[in-house]
């Protein structure tokens, strides 16, 4: 019995829920099932629209100044920076980092306006 | 004597035709009409031949030709984000002044050879040039920032647009979206508006009939404030069947139906195209999307820019509103909305009108 408790608990955090914080809102995310490639390290979710989003080792985030960001990347001590616009920066994350708690903690600093995994989205052409 | 006059007259008309043959076709001289497709072009010009055989409405196009008589588009940089592009198309490379690839940091985009160069056709729609060889865009004379991004992240997406922005773009179309637009990228697109630069989105397309971007699940990138959102009018002068439509979807420009002839286009597998339709030649076929209708608004912002480059976006996108066609026998509300058709069509001839005498709030 304790064996298969055991079994639905640890098949159940497989598919457990994670959230970041997007449009001041806290948005939930499902793993989806056999859902990762290989090839390149990505996690697959869908969020409750059912819209499915990959994730990666990698975040977004969007400071009110460059040197506000810099600070920031300094107490977190993120080595792998990369700056896409004088206020946008991609940080990438170890392998062992949870990347939706790191999301969460760095909404949450004052210096930091958005903070989030830098998503792969399906864009249709139209 | 009458021999020697008759072989004179021989001879000089000999050596006018083969003068005139050897001549190099000067391209100031050219006009649209020398375009060999230009003919199939209804969502430009009024054409006799198309409204009678394909029943095809006189008024579906955007009464650009008075606009050109005014500006077509020149010195305004334009950039399209998109899949592949065939720079060396012949009907579009004069135009292109810069090409780009994000995936790529090297910046070579290799041409495509099959049948998915949708950013070809894209940019022919906004800049193909008066040069006798296919067709027209709707400002001939703008000039083509090409990027390539092939990876859907947004990371990516912001990477494109920064690009855009620091080579000069005053305009970016993006014939694409995701319905799931994330913060940052949304974060970036409003400070590109912020800057000066109008960005429009096309507003999607569903073969079983287009639908409402209203619904609460769907955050598409052509319903942000920050952008035109466009959706595609038919052959008819109405809505197209396949057009995303909503509240937030600002005008409508002809995308076209291919069930009834479809809009005239760069073939997007390019130079290898194979499709042949009604007579055109590898490079060229009739198609239809939003993503074809996004570019021609593209393109009418250029030719409104050239006139007035003080012109803010969202000066621009109200010169659009105010002077759109209202089209479908229906009503719009007070403010001149209709759920379906958004604002109406674009008229480009009104909108450069009143851009040029438009005093900027700048």
């Amino acid at each position: 019995m304790k064996q298969f408790l055991l079994s639905i608990f640890l098949y159940s955090t497989l598919f457990s829920d994670v959230y970041y914080y997007e449009y001041g809102k806290k948005v939930k995310l499902t793993k989806l099932k056999e859902q990762r490639d290989v090839t390149d390290g990505t996690f697959y979710y869908k969020n409750s629209a059912g819209q499915k989003v990959g994730v990666r080792d990698e975040i977004l985030v969007k400071c009110n100044s460059r040197t506000e960001c810099e600070k920031t990347f300094i107490k977190y001590s993120f080595k792998n920076t990369e700056s896409l616009s004088s206020n946008i920066f991609l940080i990438k994350l170890k392998k062992s980092d949870d990347i939706f708690e790191i999301s969460q903690k760095l909404y949450l600093e004052k210096t930091i306006t958005i903070a989030h995994p830098n998503f792969i989205k399906k864009r249709y052409r139209r | 004597m009458i021999k020697f006059s008759l072989k004179v007259i021989f001879i000089t008309t000999l050596l006018q035709f083969l003068a005139c043959d050897k001549k190099p076709i000067d391209s100031n001289e050219l006009t649209i009409e020398n375009e060999p497709y230009y003919k199939y072009a209804w969502h430009f010009k009024q054409s006799d031949t198309l409204v009678e055989n394909f029943n095809i409405s006189p008024k579906s196009h955007i009464n650009i030709e008075s606009a050109w008589k005014i500006t077509k588009g020149e010195g305004v940089k334009v950039a399209v984000i998109d899949n592949y592009f065939e720079i060396s198309h012949q009907d579009l490379k004069e135009n292109i002044i810069d090409f780009y690839s994000i995936d790529n940091p090297s910046g070579y985009i290799p041409n495509r050879t099959d049948d998915a160069s949708h950013g070809l056709s894209v940019a022919g729609f906004i800049a193909s040039p008066i040069n006798a060889t296919g067709l027209v865009g709707a400002a001939p004379k703008a000039k083509l920032i090409l990027i390539q991004q092939l990876q859907d992240n947004d990371a990516h997406i912001i990477k494109a647009f920064e690009y855009a922005k620091n080579a000069g773009a005053k305009v970016i179309n993006c014939s694409w979206g995701t319905e799931n637009v994330s913060q940052i990228v949304a974060q970036k697109i409003k400070e590109l508006k912020d800057g000066g630069i109008t960005v429009i989105f096309a507003s999607g397309n569903s073969p079983l009939g287009g639908y409402s971007l209203d619904a609460e699940q769907i955050n598409d990138e052509s319903e942000l404030a920050s952008v035109i959102g466009v959706g595609a009018s038919n052959e008819y002068n109405d809505i197209a069947f396949y057009s995303n439509y909503g509240k937030n979807i600002d005008l409508l420009a002809p995308g076209g139906d291919t069930n009834i002839l479809g809009i005239l286009a760069i073939d997007d597998s390019g130079s290898f195209g194979n499709t042949l339709q009604r007579g055109l030649s590898n490079n060229y076929s009739f198609i239809d999307g939003t993503s074809f209708a996004a570019p021609i608004v593209a393109g009418v912002v250029a030719l409104m820019i050239s006139v007035n480059p003080n012109l803010t976006p969202d000066e621009i996108r109200d010169i659009l509103i105010q002077t759109a066609d209202k089209i479908g026998d229906v009503s719009y509300d007070a403010n001149g909305f209709n759920e379906y058709r958004a604002y109406g069509k674009i008229d480009a001839k009104k909108a450069v009108e009143v851009a040029k005498s438009y005093l900027s709030q700048q």
